[in-house]
């Protein structure tokens, strides 16, 4: 029991197929540990964005068990997974995260709207919710004229880093990012990444970073190849 | 429930200028649809009130609305008449407060002139409300003419102008009492009913100037001094009748039509009028099913509107999705904001008809007699915006659902 609660993610025996499909995903065993910050590369068609449903709740497995936390999200209700989902994870997408027709603030309270625990997390960290919003973006390195700005005025390269305050809000065990640099220039990316590093690490929010760009994982503190985590299985 | 409220509104003024689009489009089918049931109402009460104070109308044997078309909207000709000594049998009757007698058949350049006593102007009453004159008085000399509202308004008479009454009917009439003129005494106040339409002299005058015609045709002069037996009328076409106590008013009403002295049918004005309306009710359902069609193609503006959005807000939806947002909040989301379009929609038509009743209020008073009122809407009218809100949740549904579906495939991932 206290192994589970120290892990953020943990697969077991996992598999997931498509209707009429061979299965895509056959995973034995994958955990991060808390705060753990994980490079998973994977080019395209290895069933990355399939994997990160399953992550996330919105996919359920045929077979074997994802435990996000200290909860066995696959055996949930999807009711119960939508609600574990907004409680434990935060998720940064390529891009286009933002809803265009709310502030920044906004976009950034919005994960706190679903889930009464990343409220209080938030509360409890930096006094209310607002707060809390204001310090990751401004540790983040938005300026603050462009807080109240609608999210679709900002530069795709500021809107990651909303993106990433956003998942960050409230202190969930797991953000899951699929690809958040690829949209974006070298040197933004590099500083994307100190940043979001340097956020999961004071938050102790572990982190999946899916990419296919090799280039980045030496600053990871593991890199994983999910054909290899499918070998496994295999061999 | 509140954070999505925000969420919807936000989208929604996200779109603006579509959604002004929209809630026009409903508001404007809820002002016809709102506007033709208060039409309808106003146009009812007006009908049924058209007269009042009056608990029998009493003619020569007919069916009731026949009677009523005749003596009230003076529609069509009595077949027959009602004999003197039967209005005076009527009117000594203890539980009859008083009787109108009226004699119909000469008309003034297309406007029916109506025989009565000084007494019309006392008893009679239309919306509740008695006659009034603007100018003028009751008719008190033989040759003393009072004039509806729109007769002297569209021929134009002042008090002492002199006129001439037309034998008969018909609009364009060869036959004039020429011999006898008639001089403008009193102009009624406007009361939307075919008063506004008569011209009205006393029952001898009608009497004198036929003095000298037999079978349609005139004889000569008149008599220069007729004698009062000469001016006493033998039959009139109907008796208004007002009693003591409406307890009698079934008691006096068989009475007349069970009279074995000459056949007669007495009737109720507020129940023919209310046969006479239900054969109506024809026109006025078709106007309503007309106005509930133009509520309906509002609605599936709005669903057009919405459908036409929902493959641009995929990305939406799967980003809600991502931050824990259930199928069913992203269904509710969608039906909530047709929700908001279609209240915004009622809320906006509903203020547009009081604009439109305010503004056009004094013009209708004067072209019809209709007092349109400001009040709260009718029980009816509360229905109908409740069944235009149902409609709106039933219409807005189908984008929900399909974003429903959609959002449950999709999960957060949507293929770029």
């Amino acid at each position: 029991m206290s192994e589970a609660r120290q892990s953020a993610l943990r697969l077991i025996d996992l598999s997931f197929a498509w209707p009429g499909a061979v299965p895509l995903i056959r995973i034995g065993q994958f955990e991060l540990r808390s705060g753990e910050r994980v490079f998973l590369a994977g080019p395209s068609g290895s069933g990355k964005s399939t994997l990160l449903g399953l992550l996330a709740g919105t996919l359920t497995p045929q077979r074997g068990d994802v435990h996000v936390a200290d909860l066995c999200v696959s055996r949930l209700s999807a009711r119960a997974r939508d609600r574990a989902r907004a409680d434990h994870i935060g998720v940064i997408f390529q891009q286009f995260n933002l809803l265009p027709f709310l502030s920044v603030l906004d976009n950034v309270t919005l994960a706190c709207r679903f889930s009464r625990r990343r409220t209080e997390r938030a509360i409890a960290r930096d006094g209310d919710v607002d707060s809390s919003a204001r310090r990751l973006l401004a540790e983040l390195g938005l300026p603050e004229a462009s807080w109240v700005r609608p999210a679709s005025s900002l530069s795709v390269g500021q809107q990651q880093r909303v993106a990433a305050a956003r998942a960050l809000i409230g202190a969930p065990e797991l953000i899951l990012a699929d690809e958040p640099t690829s949209a974006l220039d070298a040197d933004a990316r590099s500083d994307f990444l100190r940043l979001l590093l340097d956020e999961c690490a004071a938050a102790n929010t572990a982190l999946l970073f899916v990419s296919h760009d090799r280039s980045l994982m030496d600053r990871f503190d593991r890199a994983v190849d999910l054909r290899e985590l499918q070998a496994e299985v295999v061999a | 429930m509140s954070a999505l409220l925000r969420l919807a509104w936000a989208s929604l003024a996200n779109r603006r200028f579509t959604v002004a689009v929209t809630v026009a489009t409903i508001a404007l089918s809820v002002l016809l649809l709102l506007g033709v049931e208060r039409l309808r109402i106003e146009a009812r009460s007006s009908f049924l009130r058209t007269v009042s104070g009056t608990d029998l109308i009493v003619g020569a044997r007919a069916h009731p609305v026949q009677l009523l078309l005749y003596s009230v909207f003076h529609l069509g000709d009595a077949t027959n008449n009602v004999g003197w000594d039967s209005v005076q049998r009527l009117a000594a009757r203890d539980d009859v407060a008083w009787t109108v007698p009226i004699s119909l058949g000469d008309s003034h350049r297309g406007y029916r002139v109506v025989g009565t006593t000084s007494d019309y102007f006392r008893h009679l009453q239309t919306a509740d409300r008695p006659l009034a004159f603007v100018q003028g008085e009751a008719f008190d000399g033989l040759f003393d003419a009072v004039l509806g509202a729109d007769v002297a308004a569209k021929l134009g008479y002042a008090l002492g102008d002199s006129m001439v009454l037309a034998h008969g009917t018909a609009a364009l009439n060869p036959h004039q009492h020429d011999d006898r003129p008639f001089k403008v005494v009193g102009i009624l106040g406007r009361t939307g009913t075919p008063m506004d339409q008569s011209v009205f002299v006393s029952l001898q005058a009608i009497q004198a100037i036929h003095l000298n015609w037999r079978s349609g045709t005139r004889i000569g002069n008149a008599p220069a001094e007729p004698t009062a037996e000469q001016l006493q009328p033998s039959s009139v076409t109907a008796v208004f009748v007002g009693l003591r106590s409406r307890m009698a008013t079934f008691a006096v009403q068989r009475a007349v039509n069970e009279d074995h002295h000459e056949p007669m049918t007495a009737i109720m004005p507020g129940v023919a009028l209310q046969q006479l309306w239900s054969m109506l009710g024809l026109v006025e359902r078709a106007l309503q099913l007309t106005a509930a069609c133009v509520v309906l193609a509002g609605l599936l503006g709005m669903l057009a509107a919405l459908l036409g959005t929902l493959s641009e807000r995929r990305r939406e939806m799967a980003i809600l999705r991502a931050l824990g947002a259930g199928p069913t909040t992203v269904f509710g989301l969608l039906l909530l904001e047709s929700v908001l379009l279609t209240v915004l929609g009622l809320l906006t038509g509903l203020m547009l008809l009081y604009l439109l009743t305010a503004a056009l209020m004094p013009f209708v008073l004067q072209a019809s007699g209709i007092a349109l009122d400001l009040g709260w809407p009718a029980a009816s009218e509360w229905r109908l915006m409740l069944s235009v809100l149902l409609a709106g949740v039933v219409v807005g549904a189908v984008p929900a659902s399909m974003a429903y579906r959609r959002s449950l495939a999709d999960g957060m991932m949507v293929k770029q």
